[in-house]
């Protein structure tokens, strides 16, 4: 049961840090909740179906394609991330004013419920595909009951959802007006390490250079799969071995998406309607 | 004239394109998982050669084979096998791979060795 849940619980903390710093980001914007179930809903099916077809999958794609794919499904992650900071940060003036006049719903906020449902249904497709195929084979083994293996799940999505919660309220806490600002500081640097985590499966497979790698080695002193190590990577995008190419990747996202979530608005049109 | 910056321009080339000048067959290394164990666990590759991993998951259930250091993560169900291509690697470094679903026991590591014995 405990490798159950420590799997389940490692896998979820990277949706959850996800979903999380996406939901405190799109505060304000109205149904967003729904939308975000709507998001897991869509991503918790397309998970399914992938590890249902696992075997056939594996037939598919035995070459590099696999690769492609991974890193194809971790870039969409940054760009719908990016997209929504973006968009927050062009709007959000609106839909603060929105949100304290409850009675007033406008479609000014309804384009980044879109962003961060597609955001979270992605980012679960990625993580619950794997969970799902682990899953099938602990209750395959036959060492284990379907009662320990649910039990396990359970556990583990239960600490996963803790995290969650955690990190949400940590970050609304924090002064109303800086909430943004904070949340879209964090979701500037998890996008940098998806963005090099990304380019590390593209450049080991050999379809970018990757430059010196590794340009430093911390593997010993703190591993990355160690949870602490997993989730610095998941939130920081930590990487304890990473190459140049790697490394100009995440300081290009983390400067774009920086830019993105804090850069100047011209000044309001004078109190538009 | 001409021709020696020709010739100067492609030695150049040459040392700028570590690829062009090292053998860029891959280097096949397969490799079991059985019993929730790799055979082998540790494997001599040469350096500055891509390498063609080929892992064949021998047990009924599935896992995930995974390396910090090569930047590859993959479930592999059970019965099945799958390739990886691996740019060339660094000599005189241990790349470390394991099982994610039982690291307890699936630990293994390409040894990178300046003179490897090629197949």
């Amino acid at each position: 049961m405990s490798q159950v849940a420590i799997m389940v619980f490692r896998e979820a903390l990277e949706v959850v840090v996800v979903a999380a710093l996406l939901l405190a980001a799109t505060r304000g914007v109205p149904g967003r909740w729904l939308w975000a179930a709507l998001g897991a809903g869509a991503g918790i099916l397309g998970a399914s179906v992938i590890a249902f077809f696992a075997e056939q999958l594996a037939d598919a794609m035995a070459g590099s394609s696999q690769d492609v794919f991974q890193a194809v499904i971790l870039l969409a992650t940054v760009v719908l991330v990016a997209w929504t900071i973006a968009w927050m940060r062009g709007h959000g003036r609106e839909i603060a004013a929105q949100a304290r006049d409850t009675g007033r719903r406008i479609a000014a906020g309804t384009a980044p419920r879109y962003l961060m449902a597609t955001a979270i249904a992605v980012s679960i497709l990625r993580d619950g595909t794997e969970l799902a195929v682990f899953l099938v084979g602990a209750g395959m083994a036959n060492q284990q009951s379907l009662g320990s293996v649910l039990a396990g799940f359970a556990i583990g999505l239960a600490g996963g959802a803790v995290v969650g919660i955690l990190l949400y309220r940590g970050v609304m806490a924090a002064s109303l007006g800086r909430v943004f600002n904070a949340v879209a500081a964090l979701l500037a640097f998890l996008g940098a390490g998806l963005a090099a985590q990304a380019i590390g499966i593209l450049c080991t497979a050999g379809w970018l250079p990757s430059g010196l790698d590794p340009v430093w080695d911390t593997e010993d002193v703190l591993s990355q799969a160690s949870d602490l190590g997993r989730f610095l990577h998941t939130l920081l995008g930590y990487i304890s071995q990473p190459s140049a190419a790697q490394l100009l990747t995440y300081g290009v996202t983390l400067a774009f998406v920086l830019w993105l979530g804090f850069r100047r608005l011209p000044p309001p049109a004078a109190a538009s309607r | 004239m001409g021709l020696l910056a020709v010739a100067g321009c492609s030695t150049l080339l040459v040392d700028v394109i570590p690829t062009a000048r090292a053998d860029d067959t891959p280097f096949e290394v397969r490799i079991t998982i059985r019993d929730h164990r790799f055979e082998p666990a540790t494997i001599e590759v040469p350096p500055d050669r891509p390498l063609k991993l080929i892992v064949t998951n021998a047990d009924p259930t599935p896992e995930e084979f995974e390396s910090i250091g090569l930047k590859i993560e993959r479930v592999i169900p059970g019965g099945k096998t799958a390739e990886f291509t691996v740019k060339p690697l660094r000599p005189n470094r241990n790349y470390k791979f394991f099982g994610e679903f039982h690291p307890e026991t699936a630990q293994g590591q390409l040894v990178v060795k300046t003179e490897a014995a090629g197949k």
